[in-house]
């Protein structure tokens, strides 16, 4: 401690923790060993790495969110319809080992969440619309603008169709499926017009309401038969991979980071808040898939399509017989934020694209969203939505924001260069 | 926007909601009548006959014995014959006065005959529908679910509820535990096979007859509750409720209580021709019937001693018994999968009948009650 106000008095300045690192490092091996690694300092390492000529975005701090809210925004937005299905798909591929290609994904998800953090730095904390516009010019940007908007949109629609399909199936099969949608893009309306702190708000709440839900996992450990777990690693590592990209749809939803990222607080904080919700999710997922694991057998997992939902079915509580029409109407809340933040983040990306204010478009989007919902009819023709949004966010995540970030980096040292 | 303009979405909105209850149709309690018991038997010439209990909850007499007395409510009961499951309830709602709601059903029965014949079939349709909840008693009723359904019974007027009761209270002591869950779990599960209780009526009593043993969706024999229903269950399943008596000699028996037991597998050459299975059980009672005695220690030495041999000489039986018939509702298959890598249904079965299963139980008594 004495050592560093000494140096920081000679030289004048305060010096930064990866400076102090430097000289620990050399004091405990002395100066004339080299160093394998030099922890350079901010300054140096923003010197070193390309950032674009964008200006950085103004949004007034009255709509920004602080960063520990990420957390929530990012959490919200992954538990979606997925989760009351996903165990059947992943078991598909991977057996009873499927637990493990929920963590491959986690830390897959982990990684991609660095990169997008790293592409938006490197655009000056822009938005993605912006930095698609600064790489691919005016046209070929605003396409893929488009493509990617266009990508979040059918993602909203496949989650509010998947929930009301579930509804129908549970609950109420004579209901029409534009009247509760329409009931619940009322809903959203009310939330969106409020602006993104709304929107984060619902978020957190969403949280809070199902999160209680996750207790239920109690009740089938009664008839566990923990056995169903072994042996161990009785697949092999492909079919693990390809259920973890069967995963996926269920971790889908934090890329949306990259449009509401300019609305966060001091952001560089947001990162560890970001990545410790993608480690919540994860782990929240393996619970819930290894209790579903031994609760049903293999083959009749494979037969039951709402997996969570079935389980609830043997919920006994003295008041309520049958838990799952209670929980169906509870996972509202946590649907309601998917939506929200979604139809938020394409009307916000519109405005960032064509200078349309969001209260313009946000009625053609919902109206659009109502329409589109009505078209899907069936449990096969949303089977295939979810299908092919599934296999488009993978699409998304795994192959366009790695291309995205190399690209971006070509582009920024080749430009520096010149 | 103006506060006004608020005002009037939100009004929007609400009439919405008013509008939506108004298109769904509901179920008021009063003007259904609520399925706790179905059963199913064979009627000859490919038909089957359905017979439906609902409580009647309009024509219930109030008591006027006070606050404490549950006011006891007739029953009623209906029956149709038709070629399949689904048919038998659309035709039952003919004769009813209300409709039928299978919401709160309680029990399924079906007849043994038909129970030979395959059930999956009408089981199937309470798997697939979302208002059945999974804490339901499927059952084999050897001789007619009519007659066993048609019926006042002493202990409790209302049938559903007694045969509930009936089976819940057994699952807790010495029946292993089962419900349409855990049915559809054994019958889909890869090297279990599912068992059932077989009820039958004796005057005004029903009683369970044993354990129903099913392989391929068909019932194909029984294993007496007396003899094998202990014994099965603390093979199956950690279990502490449930008494056994035993004959030390031949006017001297003695009852042991359960107070806790668990069970173990161990596997060996899983795919062998010959696999290997260990049974470990670990059994703690408490001795609750015996004649006194002199010297307790030394009693409850050979008590144990009497069990332990006892059990595994049962036990044994009991899985000779599966062998023979080809049938594992203990699950061996499913323990022996959890010990082999890539293990195999098909070539297990083939293995089944020459597997060597060892039973062992360690009893363990702690103590005689209150007296010595």
């Amino acid at each position: 401690m004495n050592d560093h106000s000494l140096v920081s008095a000679t030289r004048g300045f305060q010096p930064d923790k990866n400076q102090q690192k430097n000289i620990l490092w050399q004091k405990r091996f002395g100066k004339g060993l080299p160093l394998i690694y030099t922890f350079h300092t901010d300054k140096e390492r923003n010197l070193m790495m390309p950032t674009s000529t964008l200006t950085k975005p103004k949004i007034s701090e009255n709509s920004q969110v602080s960063p520990f809210l990420v957390f929530f925004l990012m959490t919200s937005m992954q538990f979606g319809v997925g989760i009351l299905g996903y165990a059947r798909y992943i078991t598909h591929f991977a057996g009873y080992d499927a637990w493990i290609s929920i963590l491959l994904s986690g830390v897959s998800t982990n990684i991609i969440l660095y990169l997008i953090y790293k592409i938006i730095e490197r655009g000056n904390k822009n938005d993605m619309i912006a930095i698609h516009k600064e790489l691919f010019g005016k046209w070929l940007g605003g396409l893929l603008n488009l493509i990617v908007l266009s990508y979040f949109f059918s993602y909203v629609v496949t989650i509010l169709r998947s929930y009301i399909e579930i509804v129908q199936i549970w609950l109420f099969p004579q209901f029409p499926t534009w009247e509760l949608s329409l009931l619940i893009l009322l809903l959203v309306y009310t939330f969106v017009v409020g602006g993104f702190r709304t929107v984060t708000g619902m978020c957190f709440l969403s949280l809070v309401y199902g999160g209680f839900l996750l207790l239920l996992v109690y009740f089938p450990l009664e008839y566990a038969h923990f056995s169903n777990l072994l042996p161990l690693f009785n697949h092999s590592v492909p079919s693990l991979l390809r259920a973890s990209k069967q995963m996926l749809l269920s971790f889908l939803g934090f890329e949306l980071i990259f449009i509401y990222y300019p609305f966060i607080k001091n952001p560089d904080q947001s990162k560890k808040w970001a990545h410790a919700a993608l480690m919540y999710t994860t782990f929240i997922y393996v619970i819930l898939a290894i209790v579903i694991f031994i609760y049903f057998s293999e083959r009749q997992l494979s037969h039951t399509i709402w997996s969570t939902l079935a389980m609830w079915k043997i919920v006994k509580l003295p008041i309520i017989e049958r838990f799952e029409y209670f929980g169906l109407a509870i996972w509202l809340f946590v649907i309601l934020p998917n939506i929200c933040l979604g139809v938020w983040t394409v009307t916000r990306g519109l405005k960032q694209q064509f200078s349309i204010r969001q209260i313009i478009t946000l009625p053609f989007i919902l109206t659009a969203i109502l329409i589109i919902t009505c078209l899907f009819k069936n449990r096969i023709v949303i089977d295939k939505l979810n299908t092919a949004v599934s296999m488009t966010g993978t699409t998304f995540i795994y192959f366009y924001i790695p291309i995205l970030f190399i690209y971006q980096w070509l582009f920024l040292k080749v430009k520096k260069n010149d | 926007m103006t506060k006004n303009k608020k005002w009037i979405k939100g009004l929007f909105i609400l009439l919405l909601c008013m509008n939506l209850t108004g298109c769904l149709p509901t179920d008021v309690v009063d003007d259904i009548f609520t399925v706790q018991a179905i059963g199913f038997e064979d009627a000859g010439d490919h038909k089957i006959l359905g017979t439906v209990v609902a409580p009647i909850y309009a024509q219930t007499q109030s008591t006027n014995q006070g606050t404490g007395a549950q006011s006891q409510g007739t029953t009623d009961t209906f029956s149709a014959v038709s070629h399949s499951d689904k048919e038998v309830i659309e035709k039952l709602q003919t004769e009813s006065q209300q409709q039928l709601k299978l919401g709160k059903l309680t029990v399924i029965l079906i007849n043994d005959t038909l129970a030979k014949k395959g059930i999956e079939k009408y089981l199937d349709y309470f798997n697939r529908d979302p208002h059945i909840g999974r804490n339901v008693f499927v059952a084999i009723v050897d001789g007619s679910t009519r007659r066993l359904l048609d019926n006042q019974y002493a202990s409790n007027p209302d049938v559903s509820r007694y045969l509930f009761d009936l089976i819940q209270q057994n699952i807790k002591r010495n029946f292993p535990v089962t419900n349409l869950h855990e049915y559809f779990y054994d019958y889909y599960g890869k090297g279990i096979n599912a068992f059932l209780p077989v009820l039958k009526k004796h005057g005004d009593h029903i009683e369970i007859e044993g354990i129903g043993l099913i392989k391929h969706n068909r019932y194909i024999g029984l294993l007496p509750f007396n003899k094998y229903a202990f014994i099965f269950k603390i093979l199956n399943e950690p279990c502490d409720q449930g008494t056994y008596a035993i004959k030390l000699s031949r006017h001297n028996f003695v009852t042991v209580k359960n107070i806790g037991s668990k069970v173990k597998y161990k596997v060996r050459n899983g795919k062998s021709a010959k696999p290997e299975i260990f049974i470990n059980v670990n059994l703690n009672g408490i001795i609750t019937e015996a004649s006194v005695q002199n010297n307790p220690q030394k009693y409850i030495k050979a008590v144990s001693k009497v069990l332990k041999k006892d059990l595994e000489n049962k036990g044994k039986n009991l899985t000779e018994i599966l062998q023979k018939r080809g049938v594992d509702p203990l699950g061996l298959g499913d323990q022996v999968r959890s010990y082999t890598r890539n293990w195999n249904e098909h070539q297990w079965y083939q293995h089944y009948p020459d597997a060597k299963i060892n039973v062992n139980v360690k009893v363990n008594i702690t103590q005689t009650g209150i007296t010595e």
